[in-house]
């Protein structure tokens, strides 16, 4: 079911940000496009993706590839003459494609991303097994990097004996952050 | 004596438990003292954001309100990713008013600005004013080059961290000077080694790190310093992968920055965890492998 993308409306702080500029605040000087690192996993550019923004057509943003791709490390958003925060509208159009339903044309990243909420959820900490296997039973990848697995696991870096504990902590904060999101959209 | 909170974050525990042992021996030998809170949680990786932005700024909030119940003025975070979530926090608590209220009910905790956020480099630098320090030096690394590698969060973005000049930072080179450590001047000091994407495609990751790989390799040097786990585990861990692709012979050891300053100024080898890396660092120090310890 697809619902309204909430995190890309126009009361959302990145998108308000973004249009109430001056419409020539992104003149496409592509300084975004040209550093950004994980261009060749894109299929708009970063500056297409701004583009599209301001023109207020969300659809092809939330339908892209490219809004996965980005690890944010904030190449763009430090380079960029406007001082547009690049990284960070691919973030909130991230959330945007989650909520209305859009699926990640990537399905590695979607599993990674799942089995990191999931991990955290259950310990409160990064946990490497238990991360691990969540994320290959949701890709069905079993085999995926397995000889850096046992480089790893031979040099002792991968903690298989204890779990985190702090799974209670982050359940409270997550009912209350829900609560909270429930409490504004009423 | 000094005295900082200590949020280590999750890599530290288990992936990159070397930049830990190396850094808290590290303090030890310098006096400084760390103080680790019983409880914490994840800072949320700038993952967290993705599925609720009010979570994402939440997590790393709780982190800094259960830090606070020590008394302590500042809070020391080692890792690129945690110290950026913990700046991000703040910075947008500043600058949107309206979240504080929010906020501080959902982590049940008054959210003023009174801890400051430092990455271990900031300590340093404050501690190696002290010219008593090169006294303390012991161990000759003379024939070291060493490419200082920034990565990402550590610098970026300036208005966030504001950590140095964020495109060519020297705020590691000139500790490792200090200690008497040669670094060069290189091309890929910031340049981004694909960080999370490698649990996704490997081959992207490979294509960047065989980049910086080559870039620090042509600038003459023969080591790596970080101050990051993800850009340890991607050109530590893929070194063999990229040579095996690539047909290239790349024998890089990746050293945390406090390993190289441990080792400079005496911390035993074995309190730096060298033999937990994937490219031995241990020949190029003029060390016999380590036996594992139990």
């Amino acid at each position: 079911m697809v619902t309204t993308p909430s995190a890309l409306l126009p009361d959302s702080p990145a998108l308000v940000h973004l249009l109430t500029l001056e419409p020539t605040i992104c003149f496409q000087c592509n300084r975004c496009t040209a550093g950004c690192p994980l261009l060749s996993a894109m299929d708009l550019t970063p500056a297409q993706i701004v583009h599209y923004l301001r023109l207020g057509q969300l659809e092809p943003v939330l339908r892209s590839e490219a809004i996965w791709a980005c690890v944010h490390c904030e190449t763009c958003s430090t380079r960029c003459p406007q001082e547009v925060e690049v990284s960070k509208l691919l973030g909130a159009a991230r959330v945007a494609a989650y909520r209305a339903g859009y699926v990640a044309p990537n399905q590695a990243i979607a599993a990674y991303f799942a089995s990191f909420f999931e991990n955290l959820y259950l310990y409160g900490r990064s946990a490497e097994l238990p991360l691990t296997l969540i994320c290959k039973m949701k890709s069905e990848d079993y085999f995926r990097d397995f000889d850096l697995g046992l480089r790893l696991i031979t040099r002792g870096r991968l903690n298989f004996l204890s779990l985190p504990k702090g799974g209670a902590i982050y359940r409270r904060l997550y009912k209350r952050v829900r609560q909270k999101e429930k409490e504004a959209a009423a | 004596m000094k005295r900082y909170a200590y949020y280590p974050g999750c890599s530290l525990e288990t992936m990159a438990s070397e930049y830990d042992l190396s850094f808290r021996n590290l303090c030890a030998r310098l006096g400084i003292e760390l103080e680790e809170p019983s409880r914490w949680i994840c800072c949320g990786v700038g993952l967290l954001g993705n599925l609720s932005p009010l979570l994402g700024l939440a997590v790393p909030l709780k982190n800094l309100a259960l830090a606070r119940q020590l008394g302590l003025p500042a809070l020391v975070v080692p890792c690129s990713a945690c110290y950026s979530q913990f700046k991000r926090a703040q910075y947008e608590l500043k600058h949107d008013p309206k979240l504080r209220a929010d906020l501080e009910d959902i982590v049940e905790a008054p959210l003023q600005e009174t801890l400051q956020v430092l990455h271990p480099l900031e300590i340093l630098t404050q501690e190696l004013e002290n010219p008593a320090l090169r006294a303390k030096r012991e161990n000759n690394l003379d024939h070291l080059r060493v490419a200082c590698y920034y990565g990402c969060l550590l610098t970026r973005p300036p208005k966030v961290v504001n950590f140095d000049i964020c495109e060519y930072p020297e705020t590691m080179d000139r500790l490792l000077h200090r200690v008497g450590i040669t670094t060069v001047e290189w091309s890929h000091k910031t340049f981004c080694c694909g960080a999370f994407y490698a649990m996704v495609d490997s081959g992207r990751v490979l294509e960047l790190t065989r980049e910086i790989l080559e870039g620090a390799r042509s600038a003459g040097a023969n080591a790596f310093a970080v101050a990051c786990p993800l850009c340890q585990l991607n050109l530590d861990a893929r070194q063999p992968e990229v040579n095996q692709r690539y047909a290239t012979d790349y024998n890089l050891p990746v050293f945390y920055f406090t390993q190289l300053m441990g080792y400079a100024l005496g911390v035993p080898a074995e309190g730096l965890g060298l033999w937990r890396h994937v490219v031995d660092p241990q020949p190029l120090l003029g060390l016999r492998p380590e036996v594992r310890a139990a």
